[in-house]
């Protein structure tokens, strides 16, 4: 019996959260009769590559949909839209749904999805209007706990006692969005007036992303933390662009839900919400959480899992007097660590269940030869991207992105700086060959974004 | 450092350079490492960490927040109609980096 083929879309960047790389691999690792593959949804590829190619399974990830809110999105979803077509089930894994939602839900109907998977579990009928009518709805989680944690110190020896890295959403989404990073800067506020060594931020510019995160975390005594959503459903961003424009127009306003009355209308008629992956994240580093009380998978409780700070920050100071109290909070983080991930109850087993649990129809044998050698020019594509030549791989991405899409003379010092380190790494021909594909596919002569390929 | 960190090292600056990303060439200005960077190199570092690009820089873009939100919506995607628009106006904002 040959093996189902599993084609998975993405939109990793060298940015990309490590979280995000997890939930792919997830796939490989635990469908293991079937032959999954990963395709970068702006990778270029030669000439009807893909014409002949026929998945038993596309899944389409949220990083790629996330793109949804650049202008090039017309143009990006009909790039792959024949493979959907060619597809014998394809499912969607969506994330930040309330924003350009009606996109989203154009798209399912677009390429024909028969399953979303999402981690809203309420007012579906709203955020997808036409596509409930066709499509099985299911509720995922926005990130699991990882398969092997490696050990981590105990808070004692950790040397900064809070850490969080938050971004500051824009009015857009409502008020809700907006109260992680204020809870955070103002719990931060009160922790370093209380002596407390802090290291917060929620600028985009501090972010930490990859392998470097879960570092940070775990040299963190304590994080701070809530459910992640929106108040306000934006159907097509067009929302952002009216913030962003009055944002622009008035240099010295703040723009908040309440200040205008575009937004002060549509608040909090809706609450979407959503578990942040960080949750997973801190208790695999053994990190200490301060969370606001709610309700998590159903199964963390309060000064059990978590130290609960309330949303008027009314218990501000006895979770202070508990963060004090090492001995306390080390337990705290051990029973969120053995209830969360040495249960092994919220691992990406569930994802993969919830994605492809029900794929026990026969594989198609039809193209097995197309399939076998596109999957062969996608693993080779990986090779190039391991941690050892990655720096390479991309930085002459980029070379090949600037040189190809801008009149502007390149900077001839980093210029030959790349082309000896392609050299030195016997990528010549790989560079080539990626140069050539590149030149030949229009969304790399129109977009800046480069790719990186999964192993 | 490593051999290898080394050599990240430059790559990230070339790609910071040639991409005009002021947020990476600060943050890699501030490494230890940027004193071993070949002079005209650290120059071009220096220049492009020194310079924060903004869109208000560019008149056409700046004038668009003027105009009714569908137009800046339409206006938007007529980057599709000519990749030279599209590209004119990425660089133009020197904002394209912001993809990456």
């Amino acid at each position: 019996m040959s093996r189902h083929k599993v084609l998975i879309i993405h939109a990793l960047r060298p940015t990309s959260r490590q979280t995000t790389i997890d939930h792919l691999l997830a796939f490989r690792e635990h469908l293991p009769n079937a032959d999954v593959q990963y395709l970068h949804f702006a990778q270029p590829l030669p000439k009807g590559m893909l014409d002949q190619v026929e998945p038993d399974l596309l899944i389409v990830n949220y990083d790629y949909l996330n793109y949804r809110f650049t202008p090039l999105w017309p143009y990006i979803k009909n790039r792959h839209r024949n493979l959907a077509r060619q597809s014998r089930k394809v499912i969607a894994i969506a994330q930040d749904d309330f924003w350009a939602h009606r996109l989203l839900d154009n798209w399912c109907m677009s390429w024909k999805v028969d399953r979303v998977l999402t981690p809203i579990d309420n007012d579906l009928h709203i955020l997808y209007p036409r596509t409930i009518k066709r499509a099985e709805f299911r509720t995922v989680l926005t990130g699991y706990a990882p398969t092997s944690v490696e050990p981590s110190d105990p808070l004692a020896a950790r040397p900064i006692d809070l850490g969080q890295r938050v971004r500051a959403m824009p009015a857009h989404l409502g008020a809700y969005a907006q109260e992680k990073a204020h809870q955070t800067i103002e719990f931060s506020r009160y922790t370093r007036e209380a002596g407390f060594a802090v290291d917060v931020s929620t600028r985009v510019e501090d972010g930490i992303v990859g392998a470097e995160w879960s570092k940070f975390l775990r040299s963190c005594k304590f994080t701070v933390g809530m459910k992640g959503g929106a108040s306000i459903a934006d159907p097509y961003g067009l929302l952002y662009t009216r913030v962003e424009a009055r944002r622009h127009r008035h240099i010295s306003s703040y723009v908040t839900p309440d200040s205008v009355r575009f937004l002060r209308r549509r608040d909090g008629k809706h609450r979407f919400s959503a578990i942040s992956p960080r949750l997973f994240e801190a208790a695999a580093a053994g990190t200490c959480q301060i969370l606001r009380p709610d309700d998590y998978l159903g199964a963390l409780e309060p000064w059990v899992h978590y130290l609960p700070l309330n949303h008027d920050f009314s218990n501000v100071h006895d979770v202070i007097r508990r963060m004090r109290d090492l001995d306390a909070c080390q337990q705290v983080a051990t029973n969120l660590r053995e209830r969360v991930i040495d249960s092994g109850e919220f691992g990406y087993q569930k994802l993969v269940t919830a994605a492809c649990g029900d794929l026990t129809s026969e594989a198609s044998r039809s193209n097995d030869n197309h399939w076998m050698s596109f999957a062969g020019f996608l693993r080779k594509s990986s090779q190039y991207c391991k941690p050892h030549t990655a720096h390479v791989h991309d930085a002459a991405l980029h070379l090949i992105h600037e040189t190809l899409s801008t009149s502007r003379t390149i900077s001839e010092p980093a210029k030959q700086l790349i082309e000896q380190q392609i050299h030195q790494f016997e990528l010549s021909d790989w560079f080539k060959e990626q140069r050539e594909l590149a030149e030949a596919s229009p969304l790399s002569f129109r977009t800046p974004w480069i790719w990186r390929q999964l192993g | 450092m490593t051999n290898h960190n080394v050599d990240a090292y430059l790559l990230n600056v070339c790609s910071a350079v040639i991409t005009n990303n002021q947020q990476v060439a600060a943050k890699l200005l501030v490494d230890p490492a940027s004193h071993s960077l070949p002079a005209d190199l650290h120059a071009e570092l220096i220049e492009v960490a020194r310079t924060r690009p903004a869109s208000s820089m560019n008149n056409v873009v700046r004038l668009s927040y003027y105009l009714p939100v569908w137009v800046q919506y339409i206006g938007q995607r007529l980057v599709l109609l000519s990749p030279r628009v599209g590209y004119w106006l990425l660089r133009k904002t020197k904002l394209h980096h912001r993809w990456y």
